[in-house]
């Protein structure tokens, strides 16, 4: 085995040791993280902020859907399909609706509440023509 | 190995490409983790539910009226009304977020100056202070309500998240004076006992409305924190692996297109591997030596890529790149760019670089290999 192949081979096996021990040491980091200002800040504020963007361009939804989980910029009439509001482009995070059905079909139509007509004392309805 | 030394500017080429293409990639996933970190405590530390109004199937503000009728549910320890809008600070647009004053916790630490205590005071971000060269004592209005005029007493922590960078905090009525909607909040914040949530979701959407018939108010709509774990869970790993994926692909399909366009190298590699095989070796052999080349190219360039990455994001804040992965905040972040390195993307960059390389060189030097040695050193 060559000198250089050599250095080279104790090059790598440096290489790989710095790079695991960095790996670990942010490991380690981000267990001792201090998120006290973190917690505090969420805590006070009752929870701001979930997506990769700084700022709600636009709409919120992809800043926080708690505060708008409705895209309404896709129901904007563009032309051409250009692709809607710019935080929509953020490539690490995406927030969508989620779908809630909203839809009850009933076999018969549901008891519809008394009308004011039906509380009214016999003899006293009012004729249909008025 | 010896091949690697000697085809110099080959090896460092490919390894070049090789960070070039790892590079961002780990970069995205790092800053991808950071941010979920910091979004989990924002979920975690969030209320239990959150109540708005609903107009037209969108989110709208709420009543206050319903404060009252809240506090009176059983399993509800804590009631609270916020206001969250989006103003323009000169040419920035600011998150505005107006809470009541005792909702300040005395352990909150800012940068500079102290938590708001009179009416008009305001603690800002740090990115917008930075921006603006705001102390605390700067007296300032905004277009929106011109008429309104605040003062800055403090400037938020650098560390405390990202979304607070570019925040204006003020007291609820403030924040209802600024935005001429007294009486109304954006949404109300519930928190309940543990366990009591889903429950009372359900009756406050189901009964709220029911109870007062007559009422001018729009319907309601209520997210409790499980719905909220669901928009996190898959605003970060859906759209995380759809970016995954994607950079896969394209970059699966681009090297060894490139490599086959360009024939870098290739010349020299088919009289290498003529040679080879003139003096005995056997095709198996010669495909061994190449995937032996590839995992140790890859070797090379993966722990490279990620210390750079790591040296990039850490050490320069993302300088650059970082506008790539979080929106609107420029070249360089007014805040601490949040990246976290784990060894599972740091061991899959491993392996897309040594699937790369495989799938750029091992077909070539398959059919090279399979040629007569003299027509392949000719």
């Amino acid at each position: 085995m060559g000198r250089k192949i050599r250095f080279y081979l104790f090059f790598l096996v440096i290489l790989v040791a710095l790079t695991i021990s960095a790996i670990a040491l942010d490991q380690y980091l981000w267990k001792r993280v201090h998120t006290d200002q973190m917690v505090a800040f969420q805590r006070m504020v009752g929870g701001v902020g979930m997506g990769a963007i700084s700022v709600p361009i636009w709409n919120f939804i992809n800043f926080d859907p708690r505060i708008q989980p409705v895209d309404d910029s896709i129901t904007w009439p563009i032309p051409g399909g250009y692709s809607y509001g710019p935080d929509r482009t953020a490539t690490i995070s995406y927030f969508e609706e989620f779908p809630v059905n909203q839809l009850l079909i009933s076999p018969s139509p549901p008891p519809s509440p008394p009308s004011r007509y039906d509380l009214q004392p016999r003899g006293e309805e009012k004729p249909a023509y008025r | 190995m010896g091949n690697i030394l000697r085809n110099k500017v080959r090896s460092i080429v490919l390894v070049l490409c090789l960070i070039a293409v790892l590079f961002p990639f780990v970069s995205a996933i790092s800053i991808s983790e950071g941010i979920k970190f910091q979004s989990l405590i924002s979920v975690e530390e969030g209320a239990d539910i959150y109540v708005t109004g609903d107009y037209f199937g969108s989110n709208a503000p709420v009543s206050l009226d319903y404060l009252g009728r809240l506090r009176k549910m059983e399993g509800v320890t804590k009631v609270f009304p916020r206001i969250v809008g989006r103003t323009y600070f000169s040419n920035r647009l600011a998150t505005l977020v107006g809470i009541l004053p005792e909702n300040l916790p005395k352990s909150i630490r800012l940068a500079q100056g102290r938590i708001f205590l009179e009416k008009g005071d305001v603690i800002v971000g740090e990115g917008l202070a930075k921006e603006f060269r705001i102390q605390p004592g700067v007296r300032f209005s905004l277009s929106t309500n011109t008429s309104k005029l605040f003062r800055v007493v403090g400037i938020f922590d650098s560390n405390a998240t990202i979304w607070s960078a570019n925040l204006i905090l003020m007291s609820f009525e403030d924040a209802a004076e600024f935005f001429r909607m007294k009486g109304k909040a954006t949404d109300i914040l519930i928190y309940t006992r543990p366990g009591y949530a889903p429950f009372l979701a359900k009756e406050i959407q189901e009964k709220m409305e029911i109870s007062s018939p007559g009422q001018l108010e729009p319907p309601l709509r209520v997210q409790d924190k499980t719905l909220v774990k669901r928009y996190f869970e898959r605003g970060f790993n859906y759209k995380a692996g759809v970016f995954t994926a994607l950079y896969t692909v394209a970059f699966a399909l681009a090297i060894p297109a490139l490599l086959i366009v360009s024939g870098f190298g290739q010349t020299e590699r088919r009289k290498e591997i003529g040679v080879i095989k003139a003096t005995g070796w056997q095709t198996q052999e010669v495909m061994e030596m190449a995937a032996l080349e590839n995992l140790v190219i890859s070797l090379t360039s993966a722990p490279m890529a990620i210390l750079l990455a790591m040296v990039w994001l850490k050490w320069f804040n993302g300088a650059f790149i970082a506008q790539f992965f979080i929106a609107e905040i420029g070249l360089m972040a007014p805040f601490p760019v949040p990246s976290r390195f784990l060894p599972l993307p740091c061991l899959f960059a491993f392996l897309f670089a040594v699937v790369l390389t495989m799938v750029g060189s091992l077909y070539s030097t398959w059919k090279t290999a399979t040629v007569p040695p003299v027509e392949a050193m000719r």
